[in-house]
């Protein structure tokens, strides 16, 4: 599959693929997947995204939202967030207002932070309730 | 004192407008005389509307374009407004009784043949002299006096030039900013006190002494003396500005003294009467002295350990935004060119060959003025007087722009015949050189030159005598380079070396600026003058390299080594990645810096940087009203060399603080093209992004706002966010048409009933040996996504969106990424989570 990757770059174009497996092997298809990547269990690789110093990343022409790269320069992931017209790092607690509370789909241990009280909160699903994590 | 003086202003300002509205409803009654068109004789009644000479009762006007003269001088006892020209001879200039005398734009007075501008004892309190903006008074060969005491004005946003001494008894004197004011004489108030306060440019061109005389002079104000200031009796020198003197000499008897927020340079000698100490407690502010003379070793203890000497001192300072009269009209033909280093006047003889000031968007170099030296041999010279370096050693330092000329020597200066006596710097069509005399084993350094370009440049020889013999000529114009030559036998250059009996013409003086001193006729320089410092003896390193930074930064010349001040602090190290098109915005009173705006002069330098909102119509420091607020304050920036969609920019500042403009001249940018700004070239620390202020087409402008407290080993890197264009889409993976392409992406998978698999694996250990650095997998064991967060050799495994682990030090450097952020501190107590709260962090109760 790496030399079709090659092939499309040398070509200079685009192509569009439908489920592809990565290396092929047609065996390994998962439906839920348009694409998957797998490893060897012994001799096991990861995957490589875009590495981009912080500059580069701010220097992408309108980026796509959801956009991923890895940026070299803080060793994190971040994505490109269209509603905020930011890049966010992945894993970063969400914030909100007082007015504008969180979302209703919350699981245990969720945080977010309020942005006129300065105070960090987490979902408790036993009280069903949004806690404050104190500060000392 | 200066609240008190500012006070006082306040109040003679209501006092003032008080008596003006009298004035005014007095002179209501008063019938107005009007010069005719072709003007002519004051006392002749044709001259006037009114077919009479003006009476005392009216209110006298000379319009724009009229000129009107008397040979019997001129009392005014009502008002007279001067648009056109009043040349009065033969009499003194009398203002009489309760008037006001007003000279608009463009209007002249000239008193001349030894007369006087004199206040007479009808002169009524509150009289008021206004001499405009653009308007003169030209006192040519006497003085301003009163007859008795009175309170009496002059209102000075023009140019005023006194040929003898001011005698006054209360006179309240406003040199406001735009304002010149020209004393060739002393500053005497009489019984009653006098009262200056400048904030423009006030110039004494030989000693004077201030008797009785209170004189403040403001932070933008400058005070320059070519000669020696007397603190005399009962007189108050209250300075927050800037003054040069000679020597500056406290009697017994003076009342004040405050430098408190000044600038004080002493060229020679700073002495004080005995039981007199003009420095105490924090009044000193910023003083430069050769010398100190004080019967009281308290004082002289305190004045020599505060102050700074100047050493060496430099004995000829030229600079063309200080001519010396003020008068910054671009083709002004220069009569004197005053020496700032205080030794001498350069004066010319003939007028064919005097230079020319230059003061426009064509000609100024890094937005100040220049002199033309081009065309018809110009040149000028010291007189008579000699200029010797006869211990230790010479040094020349002079910013030109070369335009063409002979293919043989042309001199920027010179002194003796080339090269077998004396010493001179030159610059012609294939050369930079420098000499000192050969016959006494001196050398001429040549660097071949002018084929590298006619733009600005920056010439520096230094020589030092004795056991280390050596002469360097180096030149800095874009490109650098330098020479060095290893002397044999050097050890004076006095009157034998110069043998100027034998070399000089006779009718050109020994030392000469813009020609050969012996052969004026061929050997001219042909182009502009910005600046000649020559140091009559050895400079060291560090003053050879302040001198050149001071130079550097004022005319956008770009070094190879690190800038400093007079007094050694270095304000920008030089950096071998950031080393390109360097410019930079300063204030260093000791060298009267005060760069608001600046561009490399380099060709393709693109960055113009200033104080202000940036006005590319603006072409002199001058016209840029926001100042740099403290003297030693330094904004210094060079880029990376790279191409401009990829150049970073390093700005270092020392203790600049306040905001600066940046305007990028680069074009398709638009008006949504931010600049980003970051404490590293990485551009993680402190990052920001800023909007631009304006955008013209191809000028983008940003505001970069002060940062205050920072010292030199930070720097500020900035980059302008061009977007790259538009890539070429990479792959796309689907089982249906995607609804776009999406160019930013190297991959793109697209699908509303799938998802993206990546590497299941159960145990990192299991990945084959030095995995990169972002290596990314599904970790099977946990649960969630983990990347290499270290290096190949040695990786760190980190989950996806786990707090950072750091070091309390290593928390107070580095604020939150983002709100809400949580880290855990290693070393903290207690180690805890901590929370980023926009301002601080704040440690998360635990049990």
């Amino acid at each position: 599959m790496k030399y079709y990757v090659l092939y499309i770059l040398l070509f200079y174009s685009y192509s569009v693929w439908g489920q592809v497996v990565i290396p092929n092997d047609e065996a390994k298809i998962d439906n839920s997947a348009e694409l998957k990547i797998y490893t060897s269990v012994t001799s096991s690789k990861g995957v490589l995204i875009p590495q981009l110093t912080s500059l580069q990343m701010l220097k992408i022409n309108s980026p796509a939202d959801g956009l991923m790269i890895f940026n070299s320069s803080d060793k994190t992931f971040e994505f490109y967030n269209l509603d905020s017209l930011s890049w966010d790092r992945i894993g970063r607690i969400s914030t909100y207002t007082t007015a504008l509370s969180p979302p209703l789909v919350k699981f245990n241990g969720e945080c977010y932070f309020n942005i006129n009280t300065k105070t960090l909160f987490y979902w408790n699903a036993k009280t069903s309730s949004w806690v404050q994590i104190p500060t000392l | 004192m200066k609240l008190i003086g500012e006070l006082l202003f306040v109040m003679i300002k209501k006092i003032l407008y008080t008596v003006l509205v009298l004035s005014l409803s007095v002179s209501s009654f008063a019938a107005t005389i009007t010069a005719k068109a072709g003007g002519g004789d004051w006392n002749s009644g044709a001259t006037w509307d009114l077919g009479h000479i003006p009476l005392v009762t009216e209110d006298v006007v000379i319009p724009t374009g009229i000129t009107v003269f008397s040979t019997t001088g001129v009392s005014i006892y009502n008002s007279i407004s001067v648009s056109g020209i009043l040349n009065i001879s033969g009499g003194d200039f009398i203002v009489s009784g309760l008037r006001t005398i007003t000279i608009n734009n463009g209007g002249i007075i000239n008193v001349t043949g030894g007369k006087n501008l004199s206040f007479d004892s009808n002169t009524a309190p509150g009289a008021v002299l206004n001499v405009n903006a653009g308007a003169i008074l030209n006192i040519s060969g006497g003085v301003i006096q009163t007859n008795t005491w009175n309170s009496r004005y002059i209102y000075n946003y023009g140019y005023i030039e006194v040929g003898l001494s001011i005698n006054i008894d209360i006179l309240y004197i406003y040199n406001y900013n735009t304002g010149t004011m020209v004393v060739h004489g002393d500053i005497q108030g009489g019984g009653s006190h006098m009262w200056i306060y400048n904030y423009g440019i006030f110039t004494v061109d030989m000693s004077t002494i201030l008797y009785k005389t209170n004189f403040y002079n403001y932070s933008t104000a400058r005070f320059m003396v070519f000669g020696d200031i007397t603190l005399g009796e009962g007189s108050t020198f209250n300075n927050s500005g800037l003054v040069q003197c000679l020597n500056f000499i406290a009697l017994s008897n003076y009342t004040d003294f405050f430098n408190t927020t000044g600038t004080l340079i002493v060229i020679n000698n700073f002495s004080t009467a005995a039981g007199r100490c003009p420095g105490y407690s924090t009044n000193l502010g910023t003083f430069y002295y050769g010398s100190v003379t004080s019967l009281d070793l308290y004082c002289y203890n305190f004045l020599t350990s505060t102050g700074k000497i100047i050493t060496p001192g430099r004995r000829i300072w030229l600079s063309s935004d200080f001519i010396g009269y003020g008068l910054q009209s671009d083709g002004y033909v220069i009569d004197k060119w005053f020496d700032l280093a205080n030794n001498y006047g350069f004066k010319m003889k003939e007028d064919t060959y005097k230079p020319t000031l230059r003061n426009s968007l064509a000609s100024n170099v890094n937005f100040n003025p220049v002199v033309s030296f081009s065309g018809g041999q110009k040149h000028m010279d010291l007189d008579g007087n000699t200029l010797f370096a006869p211990t230790k050693g010479l040094a020349m330092f002079s910013v030109i722009v070369p335009t063409s000329g002979s293919t043989g020597k042309a001199f920027i200066c010179d002194y003796g015949l080339n090269p077998t006596y004396g010493f001179g710097l030159g610059y012609s069509t294939t050369n930079a050189y420098s000499y000192t005399p050969t016959n006494s084993s001196g050398a001429e350094n040549q660097i071949t030159a002018h084929g590298r370009s006619t733009k600005p440049t920056l010439l520096s020889h230094t020589t030092l005598y004795g056991t280390a013999l050596n002469q360097n000529l180096g030149i800095s114009d874009g490109s650098l380079s330098s020479i060095n030559t290893t002397l044999t036998n050097l050890t004076t250059i006095d009157d034998p070396e110069i043998n100027n009996a034998a070399n000089s013409d006779g009718t050109n003086g020994p030392f000469t600026i813009g020609a050969a001193s012996s052969n004026p006729s061929t050997d001219d320089f042909e182009g502009t003058i910005a600046e000649l410092i020559v140091y009559a003896t050895k400079v060291s390193t560090n003053v050879k390299n302040a001198t050149e930074s001071f130079l550097a930064l004022k005319y956008g010349v770009t070094l190879d080594h690190d800038y400093l001040t007079h007094d050694s602090v270095i304000y920008r190290t030089y950096d071998v990645t950031y080393k390109y098109d360097v410019a930079g915005l300063g204030r260093e009173d000791y060298n009267f810096l005060h760069q608001r705006k600046s561009k490399s002069v380099n060709s393709g330098a693109e960055l113009t940087v200033s104080t202000a909102l940036i006005d590319n119509t603006q072409f002199n420091q001058k016209s840029i009203t926001t100042d740099i607020a403290k003297t030693l304050s330094f904004l210094v920036w060079a880029h990376n060399g790279v191409a401009l969609n990829n150049r970073i920019y390093k700005f270092s500042d020392y203790d600049f603080n306040q905001d600066s403009y940046l305007q990028f001249s680069i074009a398709g940018l638009t008006a949504t093209t931010k600049l980003i700004v970051a404490d590293d070239e990485a551009f993680t620390q402190n990052v920001y992004t800023i909007s631009p202020t304006s955008f013209n087409d191809p000028n983008i402008v940003y505001k970069l706002p002060a940062r205050y407290n920072i010292d030199i080993t930070k720097a500020r890197y900035c980059a302008i966010l061009t977007a790259g264009a538009a890539s070429t889409p990479g792959v796309i993976i689907s089982s249906v048409a995607p609804p776009s392409i999406e160019n930013t992406a190297e991959l793109r998978v697209y699908s509303t009933d799938k998802g993206v698999l990546l590497p299941s694996i159960a145990d990192p250990s299991s990945i084959v040996a030095n995995p990169p650095t972002g290596l990314i997998f599904f970790n099977s064991t946990h649960n969630r996504f983990m990347f290499n967060a270290g290096t190949p050799a040695s990786p760190v495994w980190k989950f996806v969106g786990a707090p950072l682990s750091q070091t309390s030090t290593e928390m107070s450097a580095s604020p939150g990424f983002y709100l809400g952020e949580i880290r855990y501190c290693n070393n903290c107590t207690p180690k805890a989570m901590w929370l980023w709260n926009g301002t601080s962090w704040k440690a998360l109760k635990h049990d």
